[in-house]
């Protein structure tokens, strides 16, 4: 069966341009189709703005498409709201959305009513929940004085007291030290079998180790589906060459590069040692890189070192999307 | 069980919940402990030496000060239902909390009817000893003829109190600015509903405001009962336009309510982002 899925699922947005100009048309979500097995994690990756918090938060009822329709554990997102509700539970990234004056305890308890926990069984939920994200000795402490990480913490325990069939986890580590964020992703990783994961994420390796199937979303439509495995596969090249090469180069190195028959992706990155990191992500690997050698030399380009490392979800992401900052 | 007692099962269960939670808040600094009897104080003393100040010895059939002592009663009632459950989904947003408590299957109207049952809860205790003592340290005399009168006058203004929040809720949400409106309401409500000077010394029009506010009819019922010994028979005018209001505003909130939820789930406007 599946835990959630989705057939043309669109959602725009009217953006007013001022008085008297009229609006204009935002599409955040193009006819996404979504098909998520019961017990899986999947991931939902894309660029800032490329839809993936919208596609949640309809998932999640937040929000109503504007067309296509969806379905949670069974129901569906608009007709059958409070049932997707029951069934869900919710990570929002960021330290928002607990009660700061409250205690943790009090929170979940709190939190565990609201989803309509039977009385008698709130108190041992919560207390095994609050073991679960490693909060127990922090249960009668105000949520204000806790630190980034505990929140979240606190949140995957939130999002879990009512023990539904599936979660949707938005950003979970976002902002997280490192050692705060290796908890949460044990914590996600222990959940695998027992829950449908949803997960969005800017930490590719995080994707990659956590996901079983993933979607790259961009520019509201899903370009790829498939295994971490399957995707970079995609990609045409299984590896990664670096190229570190004397002085700062510009973008004419990336247009000279990209232009090359077998690249699929150039990648620069100055180094504090007056070098420059070439990152090419190549079909054709020994020839393209030769090419690629080869058109550096002409441009009398001092090229130091050629290496070779394993192709990760993060350059098949990029080949992809396209490199974009905002 | 049918569905409709399990929900109003489950929409009492989250009522207490969330009176539970809005106690906990209000009490989780000791300031808003020391800050709830003064309000009743300040309000009291204030008034009191106004009506001094006017050469006034009676209101009515009774004293200011007796007049007064029920008029804060029905100030507290008033402001924490206001800044609780008026403010309700307004607070949540601005707290950051909104999209948790939406992501919920719970009843929203319990919720906020949860939130003003909380702060009153909270309230209604100092103002009852700031009561009591100025009671006894101006001579106030009550003249209670029948106990029952005074708890269903009670529950009359409290009804009041509720569904007035309980429209406000969904209007201040609507408005996007609820403090503002919060604040500009609160005291004009104060004296079209006769908690600081008797209805019939107000002009004519605004008698007829204070008509249709539910509260004024509880803070007749109120005196009656506590100050001119009214009976049930005598208040039950006054209830029973008290509770058609409160009805009337009841379904007018639960309408606001769910057409607030409804068109910023539809504009994706629901945590302003």
């Amino acid at each position: 069966m599946l835990a959630i899925e989705t057939s043309d699922l669109r959602r725009t947005f009217n953006r007013s341009r001022g008085l008297f100009r009229g609006g204009e048309e935002l599409v955040a979500v193009d006819d996404v189709d979504l098909a998520v097995p019961e017990g899986m994690i999947y991931g939902l990756l894309g660029h800032n703005g490329a839809g993936k918090t919208t596609t949640i938060k309809m998932l999640s009822t937040l929000l109503i498409p504007t067309a296509g329709s969806a379905r949670v554990a069974g129901f569906d997102v608009v007709a059958d709201e409070r049932s997707v509700r029951r069934n869900l539970g919710v990570v929002l990234g960021g330290d928002r959305g607990l009660y700061n004056k409250l205690t943790a305890r009090d929170n979940l308890v709190y939190f565990g009513h609201l989803y309509g926990v039977p009385r008698g069984a709130v108190g041992p939920r919560v207390d095994a929940l609050l073991d679960l994200v490693d909060l127990g000795d922090r249960a009668a402490d105000r949520v204000e004085g806790f630190s980034r990480g505990m929140k979240q913490r606190l949140h995957l325990a939130k999002a879990l007291v009512h023990d539904p069939p599936v979660l949707f986890l938005d950003e979970p580590t976002i902002g997280l030290d490192p050692a705060a964020a290796v908890r949460v992703r044990e914590i996600i990783a222990g959940l695998a079998r027992e829950k449908t994961v949803l997960l969005t994420t800017h930490y590719l390796h995080e994707a990659d180790a956590l996901c079983d199937r993933i979607a790259i979303i961009d520019h509201g439509r899903i370009i790829v589906e498939d295994t971490p495995a399957g995707i970079k596969s995609q990609v045409g090249g299984d590896r990664r060459h670096l190229i570190s090469v004397r002085g700062n180069l510009n973008g004419w190195t990336r247009e000279l590069l990209g232009n090359l028959p077998g690249i699929a992706s150039v990648d620069l990155e100055p180094t504090d040692d007056g070098l420059t990191t070439i990152t090419l992500v190549a079909n054709e690997s020994a020839a393209s890189v030769d090419a690629a050698l080869r058109a550096l030399h002409q441009e009398d380009v001092e090229v130091d070192a050629v290496r070779t490392a394993d192709l990760t979800l993060e350059d098949a992401f990029l080949a992809l999307t396209g490199e974009r900052s905002e | 069980m049918s569905i409709a007692i399990q929900q109003t099962r489950s929409s009492l269960l989250v009522c207490a919940a969330t009176a539970r939670a809005e106690m906990r808040r209000t009490l989780a600094y000791t300031i808003e402990v020391v800050r709830w009897p003064l309000f009743p104080l300040l309000y009291y003393v204030s008034l009191y030496f106004t009506y001094e100040a006017a050469g006034r010895d009676s209101v009515g059939a009774t004293t200011p000060a007796a007049f007064l002592l029920v008029g804060i009663f029905g100030m507290t009632l008033w402001s924490s239902a206001i800044w609780s459950g008026g403010y309700a989904v307004e607070s949540e947003r601005s707290a950051g909390t909104i999209n948790s408590l939406f992501l919920s299957p719970a009843s929203r109207g319990a919720v906020v009817l949860g939130y003003s049952l909380g702060a009153i809860t909270v309230f209604v205790v100092p103002t009852m000893v700031v009561a009591t003592g100025l009671a006894l340290a101006l001579g106030v005399d009550f003249e209670i003829a029948d106990p029952l009168a005074v708890g269903v006058a009670f529950c009359a203004l409290l009804l009041a109190a509720l569904a007035m929040s309980y429209l406000l809720a969904g209007a201040f949400v609507l408005t996007r600015r609820a403090n503002m409106f919060a604040n500009f309401i609160q005291s004009p409500i104060y004296l079209l509903s006769g908690m600081v000077v008797p209805v019939d010394d107000l002009p004519r029009v605004l008698q007829w405001f204070a008509y249709i506010f539910p509260i004024s009819a509880g803070m007749d019922a109120l005196r009656g009962v506590l100050l001119t010994g009214a009976t049930l028979d005598e208040i039950s005018g006054s209830v029973m336009r008290l509770v058609l209001i409160s009805v009337v505003l009841m379904v007018a909130g639960q309408y606001l309510l769910e057409r607030v939820e409804h068109a910023a789930r539809n504009a994706g406007t629901l945590d302003f982002e």
